[in-house]
């Protein structure tokens, strides 16, 4: 059963048709990399899926849920988590916080609780303080904390946006360029990271990248737009060797 | 016997125990203070000012220094709780005869309706940002102090309120201070503000991980309100006068001015704003005029040394003094051992 179904979407921008009929399902546990010169429309379809936009046509459905006109905030309650191109934390909060402020759904008590430091306020702080360990340990960020996020080198910053992106428990990540900036030996290693997190916490992945070894050396499938439609799918062997990718990215 | 004596250092050396001490020992003084007539009347008043200021700052602290908005207009909430607070307060008088009865039903109406304004005023205007936020709570300040000067069959107008009953002793004034500034605190500390405070830090990654950014918007403001409006029912029974002007658009300046000074998002950096500037410009009065140079000055120079504000967003913690008084020692020596190499 696929995680995540698209039919049919589109966006307009006034006279320009920013992503045009574009269908993708991603499966369970699956890893699908959406690749694309720039500016051919794969953040406007990242943030379509995350409800930044509302899309001029086409369904959206998560689970099974559609999620076209929903809030930001309600599609994560739907099972979808995202990082971002230019990463953003919480940079003045510490690296804990961080992940407890995306855990903040998953913990259940109101406002009196905390104002009395109630058994169920202690109970649930103590579970989300361990919970965070936990992450912060899968990523190797667990020495640092107590540290600021903003502190943090960069490499260590984009493990924590996805620690972040996972802590809201999602079915399917969406990571826009995780390999952006880092250097070969980063990037070696975020690959590792990837693959780690798509078995240990049995989730689909959605990534955008531009970095061609990252994107054949873990992608399951791969969909290839050019001003916002798909030119190709298929396996990342069989997309390497079509023609109209290499006529996109190389000209003619 | 040696099992009770590990188990009283531990709590002696509890946190909160030193922290509950600290608290009850700074009012113990003060209160000796005062019964002894240390304190002559005019101190007596500026300290409730100061427990005044320190509500106002701590709760406009929520909306501007957790929340991160340009808040304007906090004196009409503070006016809306001051007005609400005096006239059940003369109401109320002949029904209820304890003082502390009698501010605990007044304060609980006004903390109400103010927070009903701060609904209002905020399901609208937090969908503006930044300065556009600033002029339309700033408009709501001026609008509250229109309503009050003309609603003179309710509020007596321009003349003033009178004869209100005066019974905001410093005893009442301290401990409703110390609940708030603890309430605040333990509400910042739990996922309701991180929230809000990661909101500040960045609206778009917070929406992203699944905070609903306009309920936790909302929640922030109309606390600020709330406490707001108490201040406001603690300022309407010191003087037992009220007159709109009290409440004008400087207030919410000053009010902002500690806060900022403070730091933005520390509550014990908006404490020590508080003493210093209610207790400032009354020293200064020797000085005529040039006070207000002075008291500018002054506030020029930290925003330029410190513009996090004094504190930044770090709280001052008494159990960590020891710790850092340790390491300061340890610098000094090192310093100094340097030196003289």
């Amino acid at each position: 059963m696929a995680v995540l179904e698209v039919k049919h979407l589109s966006i307009q921008f006034g006279g320009l048709r920013a992503v045009d009929d574009f269908n993708l399902e991603v499966d369970h546990n699956e890893l699908v990399g959406l690749i694309g010169p720039n500016g051919a429309g794969k953040t406007t379809i990242f943030n379509l899926l995350t409800g930044v936009y509302l899309p001029t046509e086409g369904s959206i459905h998560l689970n099974n849920v559609s999620t076209v006109g929903k809030r930001p905030s309600d599609i994560v309650l739907l099972g979808s988590s995202r990082t971002f191109q230019n990463i953003r934390l919480f940079k003045n909060m510490t690296v804990q916080d961080n992940i407890k402020v995306a855990y903040h759904n998953r913990m259940d008590y109101n406002i009196f609780s905390s104002i009395f430091k109630t058994k169920k306020y202690k109970i649930e702080e103590a579970r989300a303080n361990e919970i965070a360990r936990e992450l912060l340990e899968v990523f190797d960020l667990l020495e640092f904390e107590q540290h600021l996020a903003k502190n943090l080198p960069y490499g260590k910053q984009r493990k924590l946006e996805i620690a972040r992106a996972l802590a809201t428990n999602p079915q399917i990540l969406l990571l826009d360029e995780p390999a952006a900036g880092m250097n070969p030996q980063e990037t070696e290693e975020l690959m590792a990271t990837i693959k780690l997190i798509k078995n240990q916490f049995n989730v689909s992945i959605l990534l955008i990248e531009h970095d061609m070894k990252l994107v054949m050396g873990i992608c399951e499938r791969i969909v290839v737009i050019d001003y916002g439609k798909i030119i190709a799918k298929g396996q990342p062997k069989a997309i390497r060797e079509n023609k109209n990718v290499i006529k996109a990215y190389l000209g003619e | 016997m040696k099992l009770k004596l590990t188990q009283l250092k531990n709590t002696l050396l509890d946190p909160r125990f030193i922290n509950y001490t600290i608290i009850v020992t700074i009012f113990l003084t003060m209160f000796l203070l005062i019964q002894t007539n240390a304190v002559n009347r005019y101190i007596y008043n500026l300290l409730i000012m100061v427990l005044i200021m320190i509500v106002m700052s701590t709760s406009l602290n929520i909306a501007t220094g957790f929340l991160g908005e340009l808040v304007l207009g906090h004196a009409g909430f503070m006016g809306i709780g001051a007005y609400t607070a005096a006239i059940l307060g003369i109401a109320l008088r002949p029904y209820i005869a304890t003082d502390l009865l009698l501010f605990g039903a007044s304060a609980t109406g006004a903390m109400i309706l103010a927070g009903i304004a701060g609904l209002l005023v905020g399901t609208p205007a937090l969908r503006l940002r930044g300065d556009y936020l600033g002029i339309m709570t700033l408009g709501f300040g001026e609008i509250v102090r229109n309503l009050i000067t003309n609603l003179s069959s309710i509020t007596n107008g321009a003349q003033g309120l009178s004869g209100i009953p005066r019974i905001m002793t410093f005893s009442i004034a301290f401990w409703t201070t110390v609940m708030i500034v603890t309430i605040i605190f333990l509400f910042m500390n739990s996922r309701h503000g991180r929230a809000i405070l990661s909101i500040r830090e960045d609206e778009i990654a917070s929406e992203s991980v699944g905070i609903n950014i306009t309920r936790y918007k909302l929640l922030a403001f109309v606390l600020a309100s709330m406490f707001a409006g108490i201040g406001g029912a603690m300022f309407a029974f010191k003087d037992g006068f009220l007159a709109p002007n009290s409440f004008n658009f400087l207030k919410s300046v000053e009010i902002f001015v500690i806060v900022v000074l403070g730091g933005m998002g520390s509550l014990s950096g908006s404490i020590i704003s508080s003493i210093v500037l209610v207790f400032l410009p009354e020293y200064l009065r020797d000085f005529n005029q040039y006070r207000y140079l002075l008291y500018s000055s002054v506030l020029i120079i930290i925003m330029l040394y410190r513009p996090q504000g004094l504190m930044g967003t770090k709280e001052f913690d008494f159990t960590k003094i020891k710790a850092k008084l340790t390491t300061l020692v340890t610098t000094i020596k090192k310093r100094l051992k340097k030196g003289r190499e």
